[in-house]
């Protein structure tokens, strides 16, 4: 607390307490020596005696003084709580007074610093708060890189020779968070989300096991006994926490796993259930050295090595790998980047808009708050001046107005942060998994600080300029009966205008930055998959391991699930596929013989599916050329492959392709050529924003295939149809489950689920700042015509029409919403080249939303003018005239 | 921050300037020599120290100072109790005749107790 007061104090006392102490020492020494003289001591002799009577001077005075400063201090202390007791009592009176007032008051903060709060709580849970692994600073994400990716997954065997040759990092792990088992022995089969990590994995990232143990290197190797740990997740939820699961086995794809350990909570690997050690794993040959299946490399990085010099080290670990496996790895490379970019990199930009989003909403309050104060303080202009009059000092009042907006503040941070743990609610039911970390976000000690600062800050910002401008209210004018007009009224009056077209302007720059987030969402939407999503339910189903173990025994097996699934009443067709037509995880280099390519780092590279012949026609992909897949494309017969219509453009341009042939890898590798049968629409396996690679299709006959994506289409309701369809998947055989199942629908709508988020939040963001604006501007309007009635009582009488009054009225409104919209408008054009990275098929500067958003803005405006401008027009002049007004 | 010899008869002191300032508000020289005469001179008592206990006793409320004039007519600081300081008085009072009771009853008795 400052203020003069407390300066008066100051130079009260301490001026004081030092020559106050000399001077009582003083006078007890005098009255001491006068005694001892009239008693008969020569002076001299007096004054040796009263000073050996008093002791050490110089101690006492030292200990007296530092009392007297503790007395003192005390005493301001006292003072400064009871001025601000009185000031509380004060502020409460006088805000349950106007509770109207008061409420929305309140309630506008509330809102924006609940959403403050809220947003800053993800940010914080997503982007602040550090990894919980041991300095998750050092930790890196490895991958490969090929001539035309610059990022694929990394194969095994590369990656234990990086181990051994590289000497940027302390060490590097792998895991694979891909793999999914069939869980049987437990009740139905079922489909479990694993992942496969190396021993070093936990020690690497300094993880400890929340019950038994992790797994070690002693772990990793095939001839380990198999060894499982748990999610705490899968832990609490399938085997109710007991530790007693510890010892226990689990059946996965027909192997026994002994579960060792269950991960702390907040350690969760890619969110997957069952982790098991890679090593059991590695004669399958996808680890092997050409193979890429879904490893990822993760590296800690040594004290003093920067991230540049590791990953220039580990690329000549890559180097050397090239040549030695020329085959291999033609053309691969590796690359880095920490753990946390890799993590929260992609939704960085999004949040980074939000919290501006929300900021410009704090402001907006803000400046409707100070709008409200300023008429309120116009009203009690009287009450000040009153007050004044009476002796009360400016900074006296001032400090009066300030504890008034802090307690109003401080309510509505309270209602606040109500209102962000709500929201966080909400945020995390609105995001089913494209924000990352968003388990992590939660109202915590760090959020409740950050909200307790913003709200002190927005009632010092809110109550700032109105307390100033009471404070320098003039006396007289103020006091005088009916003073108005005063010049004190005037500069309030362009402040309010000033805080109204900055209002208007941020509302403008979030309503343009919603309205390309929407627009974009809306052209994200549209964009057409290639397919026909509507009634197509599909799930993925696996054969166990163990059992099929012949090609034949697999294709047999599935074409008696698809016959099944078929005879399903209500089924119209089924199929089954290595993806769905919005993904893809299988990408090919390939060779057409009428295009040689020597260099196999040159190879195109084609997104690659096997289908089975009904596929096509399943999802409604159109055939532009050739023929689909046909039951006569079988095992022993001639190699076909269909290819995606941007294939056949990019490498036979107008000629048709049918009968052409292409192979996977080189020309010269033994692999046979396959005839190009068909030529189909292209659907967007890469996303719905990335322009497809191309796909070639492989008929489900002619490859190896233990399982995939079973696509039905039917008009039976989804529920009905998964439970029909995940019973005859368990009647084929017991052991295999239905697992991921979903609408394609649903499916698509994952894909945008991000910029839905995005879209969302922004939109009501932007919803709210408008909202506010909106009740700034009729507010300052229907004050001011309160404020004129007087004149404009004089213009009636004076034989100004009524419209003319509307005009007037309704023209100082759209004076000051002109003014806030253009200045939104070139903030917004200035500003949206931030969102570009966030916009599909819409430009940041889109003409229509800014115009839409303009002519909106200003529309409302009018509204917002009308109502007081027809009071305006409706005021009997004889009465306004008579001064009270 | 008091020395030490002050430390030891700092609550007796405490007591005693209280006391003399139950008759009346007075100075420090006033006190002293309230002090000084009533104990004729057994209590070795430093004027000094009597200073650190008045200023002690404001800093904890029990006693207040004001300036005004002494009898000659000059500037000095009175000290009066403050209710605080009256009932501090009426407590440390009680506490001490108990104290010196027990002492003394024990310091005089002839036979031993049981």
């Amino acid at each position: 607390m400052s203020g003069p007061t407390w300066r008066r104090y100051l130079r009260f006392w301490r001026g004081n307490l030092d020559a106050d102490l000399e001077d009582e020492f003083r006078f007890h020494l005098e009255t001491e020596i006068e005694e001892l003289i009239v008693r008969g001591m020569s002076p001299d002799l007096a004054r040796a005696e009263a000073l050996r009577r008093f002791g050490d001077v110089d101690l006492y005075r030292r200990y007296c003084r530092s009392a007297d400063q503790r007395r003192v201090e005390r005493v301001h202390r006292q003072e400064n709580l009871n001025v601000l007791a009185q000031d509380l009592r004060y502020a409460l009176r006088s805000l349950r007074r106007q509770p109207s007032f008061t409420a929305v008051a309140v309630i506008t903060l509330a809102l924006a610093i609940g959403a403050n709060t809220a947003i800053f709580s993800v940010v914080n849970g997503v982007l602040l708060k550090p990894l919980p692994y041991r300095e998750p600073n050092q930790l890196v994400m490895l991958w490969e890189t090929t001539t035309s990716n610059d990022r694929i997954l990394v194969s095994y065997q590369n990656y234990k020779d990086w181990r051994v040759r590289q000497r940027g990092f302390t060490d590097i792990a792998l895991y694979n968070p891909f793999p999914s088992f069939n869980m049987t022995g437990q009740g139905d089969a079922e489909r479990v989300r694993g992942a496969l990590v190396t021993g070093n994995y936990f020690q690497l990232l300094g993880v400890r096991s929340e019950l038994g143990r992790l797994i070690g290197p002693a772990d990793d190797s095939l001839a380990s006994p198999r060894v499982a740990v748990l999610s705490d997740g899968f832990f609490q939820s399938r085997l109710g926490g007991d530790p007693a699961a510890i010892g226990r086995t689990l059946r996965l794809d027909g192997d026994i796993y002994t579960i060792v350990g269950v991960l702390p909570p907040d350690v969760r690997i890619a969110d997957r259930d069952i982790i098991l050690p890679v090593g059991l794993f590695v004669n399958d040959p996808v680890y092997a050295r050409d193979s890429h299946p879904g490893t990822i490399g993760l590296a800690r990085l040594k004290p003093g090595v920067s991230l540049e010099q590791a990953r220039a080290d580990l690329q000549r670990v890559s180097a050397e790998l090239r040549e030695e496996y020329p085959r291999e790895n033609a053309g691969i490379g590796s690359d880095g980047a920490p753990l946390m970019d890799k993590l929260v990199g992609r939704i960085k930009p999004a949040l980074r808009i939000l919290m501006i989003a929300v900021g410009f909403v704090l402001l907006i309050a803000c400046a409707n708050v100070a709008n409200l104060l300023l008429s309120r303080s116009a009203a009690r202009q009287r009450e000040f001046a009153l007050r004044t009059a009476l002796g009360a000092v400016r900074g006296r009042i001032v400090r009066q107005l300030l504890t008034e907006s802090l307690v109003v503040a401080l309510v509505g941070g309270i209602l606040g942060v109500g209102i962000a743990v709500a929201g966080v609610k909400l945020l995390r039911s609105l995001d089913p998994g494209s924000v990352p970390r968003l388990q992590d976000v939660q109202v915590d000690q760090t959020v409740l600080l950050f909200a307790l600062g913003v709200t002190l800050l927005t009632g010092v910002c809110f109550g700032l300029v109105p307390a100033l401008q009471s404070a320098r209210g003039q006396l007289v004018g103020a006091l005088k009966e009916g003073g108005r007009g005063t010049s004190a009224g005037a500069s309030r009056q362009r402040t309010r205008a000033t805080l109204t077209v900055v209002e208007v302007a941020l509302a403008v720059m979030l309503l343009a930055g919603a309205g390309l987030l929407v627009r974009s969402f809306a052209k994200l939407t549209a964009v057409n998959p290639g397919f026909e999503p509507a009634h197509v339910v599909a799930g993925v189903v696996q054969l166990p391991r163990g059992k099929y173990a012949r090609s034949e025994q697999q294709r047999a097996a599935l074409d008696h699930l698809l016959e099944r699934v078929r005879a399903i009443p209500g089924v119209e067709r089924a199929t089954i596929a290595s993806d769905l037509p919005i993904t893809t995880n299988w990408q090919s280099g390939v060779s057409f013989e009428s295009i040689p390519e020597p260099d196999a780092s040159k190879l195109p590279l084609l997104n690659a599916a096997i289908v089975d012949p009904t596929y096509f026609e399943t999802l409604r992909i159109t055939l532009v050329s050739g023929r689909q897949f046909a039951a006569s494309d079988g095992p022993g017969q001639p190699q076909v492959v269909i290819i995606s219509q941007s294939v056949a453009k990019k490498f036979f341009g107008n000629v048709d392709p049918v009968g052409q042939r292409m192979k996977q890898g080189l020309a010269n590798d033994t692999t046979g050529w396959r005839t190009i049968v068909g030529v189909v629409a292209e659907t967007r396996t890469d996303g719905l924003t990335e322009d497809p690679r191309g796909t070639f299709y492989l008929p489900r006959a002619q490859e190896d295939m233990r399982g995939g994506w079973l696509i039905v289409r039917s008009p039976l309701a989804p529920e009905q149809l998964t439970a029909s369809l995940r019973r005859t998947v368990s009647e084929v055989d017991k052991d295999m489950p239905l697992a991921r199942a979903r609408t394609m629908d649903a499916a698509l709508d994952e894909l945008v689920q991000q910029p839905k988020f995005s879209m969302l939040l922004l939109a009501l963001f932007a919803g709210v700042a408008f909202l506010l604006a909106s009740v700034g501007i009729f507010g300052v309007i229907s004050y001011n015509v309160t404020q004129r009635t007087g004149e404009i009582g004089v213009r009636i009488a004076l034989g100004a029409s009524r419209s003319n009054v509307v005009g007037l009225v309704v023209g100082q409104a759209m004076v000051m919403a002109g003014a806030g919209v253009a200045v939104g408008m070139l903030l917004a054009l200035w500003g949206s080249k931030s969102l570009s990275t966030m916009l599909y098929g819409v430009g940041p500067r889109d003409p229509l939303v800014l115009g839409a958003v303009g002519a909106f803005l200003l529309a409302v405006a009018l509204a917002a003018a009308l109502a007081p401008a027809l009071r305006a027009a409706r005021i009997d002049p004889t009465i306004a005239m008579r001064g009270d007004g | 921050m008091a020395p030490a010899s002050i430390d030891l008869l700092q609550g007796t002191l405490d007591v005693l300037v209280l006391k003399a300032l139950s008759w009346g508000p007075r100075h420090g020289h006033g006190v002293a020599r309230i002090i000084r005469d009533s104990t004729s001179g057994t209590l070795d008592v430093l004027d000094g120290s009597l200073y650190a206990a008045l200023h002690r006793l404001e800093e904890r409320g029990l006693v207040e100072g004001e300036w005004g004039l002494s009898d000659r007519g000059k500037r000095a600081k009175f000290y009066s109790l403050t209710t605080a300081g009256r009932q501090q008085l009426k407590a440390e009072t009680a506490t001490w005749q108990r104290y010196v009771a027990s002492v003394s009853r024990l310091l005089t008795a002839t036979v031993q107790p049981a």
